[in-house]
């Protein structure tokens, strides 16, 4: 099923949201874009044009300068409920690789008893052992 | 591809890559680098390169599907987006319309685009502009073209069945929507397939080109249907390229002022909706005049005998009128099945006898009348004149349709009454025979009909024949 726009974004939409936390150039992005991912991701001038036309358009970000062909932009109000919105989808992607990847069979037990995600970790008889396994690791 | 060599230093392709297949032009591009030439600029139908020292120089292409050929060059969005570029090391090389196209030296560039999804809908969106627009458009010329056909088979079905250029223009143009249709197809598909690729985390799929053969067949078929019209037609060699000349040079004069005015108010960076307002109102304008031209230029040519029709044969001769003036009058000696002279024998010198004739594949007709000159420019001789048509089908239903057509040809009012009434057949040697009736009284018109050999004929006689005449001419007519 396809995406909603901006429901969720992509890495080079993540990251050039995230450049624009401070007022910096388009031709600025594609080099800092680089520089914070350590050269894994790049992000080549005809995406990075039309991904800031989308922002535009979406009012995620914002024009703040204009100097002859260079044009600066920011991020809005907007803009940065989609970035924090992102961030919180990924950290509850992250808890729950932790989750289920240490305790794989006392979490999916749980699951299968009818029990929540968050009971996984809360007053059941494993607790004990989950917390033991927590502490090793 | 063609190629034609117009300077050492520069050279001419026509490549026939579709617009989306920017993977099939950048490899393209990227060879011809390296045999030494460098893509100068792109026209609408060919490639202008220029020699350079051979190099490995990569290429990128890539769409800006808000551009419009009406837009002051280079838009601010252009500039940015070449900013943008020259920045990652890209240098543009030429621009035609939607297409932009940049090479760079760097052997390890950053690529123009990393995001696949957004690369495709930025071409799905340019294509949606170019591709919906012409079948579109070629759709509704279909539609006029078939409205046209349709009325004039309502109005005369027997000349429009008969009339090559009547029969074979619908076809020509529904011949083109599938070329179009046939060319828009591996779009579709290439789309369809990127569209999951790029879903499931893979790159976009280059473009195979498809239905290539059937194309050129159905562009074959168009151009041989031409012949058709261009050898029925009534026009002699001479009136067909007098008549093609009348038609394309004013068309040709108002693209190039229409398209003149464009670049001009692109070069005054006219904003694009004045642009297109002003340009199109050239065009329309232009337009106009030409039609009004062509017609008035079609009307001398004719009045003036320099485009006649089926000028073979046709001998002009003056009448002396009192003592200064005279009447020109065309005297035509085609063959005609039947003659005046067969019913009465009378000796004309005036006797102008006309025969034209059209044909398909539907049917063939022939117009035919004998006349002689208005009398007030002859002597005062009143000597029998004649005007009939001959259809001659080549399927029943063809038959059929154009004799109900002409026996449905009567009005019958309160105030007037002219019809066809069904009369002795057998003295006109044919199956069936009506004769034309005006408010009750016989005129000299009949319609004749013979289905077994398709034959329907309308004829009119400007005299009262005899019974012994009708006889005769049913045995002419009806061999």
């Amino acid at each position: 099923m396809p995406r909603e726009k901006f429901q969720t974004l992509t890495e080079q939409m993540f990251y050039i949201l995230l450049c624009l936390q401070n007022e910096c150039c388009g031709t600025d992005i594609m080099t800092m874009v680089g520089n914070m991912t350590g050269g894994r991701i790049q992000i080549g001038p005809g995406t990075l044009y039309t991904l800031l036309e989308k922002f535009l358009n979406a009012d995620m970000i914002e024009e703040t300068k204009v100097e002859g062909r260079k044009r600066s932009y920011r991020i809005t109000g907007e803009g940065r409920s989609a970035l924090n919105a992102e961030f919180q989808r990924l950290t509850v992607l992250a808890d729950d690789y932790r989750r289920f990847t240490a305790y794989p069979e006392a979490a999916l037990a749980v699951l299968k008893e009818g029990g929540t995600a968050d009971e996984t970790q809360t007053d059941r008889k494993d607790r004990k052992t989950l917390a033991d396994a927590f502490s090793v690791l | 591809m063609k190629r034609r060599l117009t300077e050492k230093t520069e050279k001419r392709w026509r490549m026939r890559f579709p617009f989306y297949d920017f993977t099939g032009i950048e490899n393209h591009l990227q060879k011809m680098a390296a045999q030494g030439w460098l893509l100068k600029e792109r026209g609408n139908h060919s490639w202008v390169f220029v020699r350079i020292p051979p190099q490995n120089l990569t290429f990128a292409v890539s769409y800006l599907p808000d551009l419009s050929d009406y837009d002051p060059q280079p838009t601010d969005g252009q500039q940015l987006y070449y900013e943008l570029c020259e920045s990652a090391g890209w240098v543009l090389v030429a621009q035609w319309n939607k297409m932009q196209i940049f090479c760079t030296a760097n052997p390890d560039p950053v690529p123009l685009e990393t995001d696949p999804a957004s690369r495709l809908e930025t071409i799905e969106k340019t294509m949606n502009r170019t591709i919906w627009p012409n079948l579109l458009s070629i759709f509704l010329l279909i539609c006029v073209q078939f409205w046209s056909f349709f009325s004039q088979l309502g109005n005369n079905p027997a000349q429009a069945l008969s009339n090559p250029v009547t029969v074979m223009i619908p076809v020509v143009f529904t011949l083109m929507l599938l070329i179009h249709i046939l060319e828009a197809l591996p779009y579709f598909i290439w789309r369809c397939r990127s569209r999951k690729s790029v879903a499931a985390g893979g790159d976009i799929l280059p473009s195979r080109r498809r239905f290539q053969i059937l194309t050129n067949v159905l562009l074959a078929l168009a151009v041989l249907c031409l012949v058709p019209m261009l050898r029925g037609g009534q026009l002699s060699i001479g009136g067909l390229i007098g008549t093609m000349i009348v038609i394309a040079v004013p068309i040709l004069f108002v693209t190039w002022i229409a398209l003149s005015v464009k670049e001009y108010l692109k070069d005054q960076k006219t904003p694009r909706r004045k642009n297109q307002v002003i340009t199109i109102s050239t065009a329309v304008i232009g337009t106009a005049a030409a039609i009004v031209f062509i017609l008035y230029a079609t009307i001398m040519m004719i009045v003036t005998g320099n485009m006649s029709l089926n000028r073979d044969g046709v001998e002009t001769i003056e009448i002396p009128i009192g003592t200064n003036s005279v009447y020109m009058w065309d005297i035509h000696r085609d063959t005609l099945p039947l003659y005046a002279e067969d019913l009465d024998p009378v000796s004309y010198p005036y006797y102008s006898y006309e025969n034209d004739r059209q044909q398909t594949i539907l049917a063939s007709y022939q117009d035919i009348r004998q006349d002689a000159p208005p009398h007030r420019y002859a002597a005062d001789i009143d000597v029998p004149q004649m005007q009939y048509d001959i259809l001659t089908t080549r399927f029943p239903w063809v038959y059929e349709y154009c004799l109900n057509h002409a026996l449905n040809d009567q009005f019958i009012t309160e105030f007037e009454r002219v019809e066809w009434r069904k009369t002795d057949s057998a003295v006109w040697n044919c199956s069936q025979a009506w004769q034309r009736y005006s408010m009750g009284e016989p005129s000299s018109r009949w319609l004749l009909s013979n289905p077994g050999s398709g034959t329907l004929i309308d004829i009119t006689f400007y005299w009262t024949p005899t019974p012994e005449q009708i006889r005769i001419a049913g045995q002419k007519l009806f061999p």
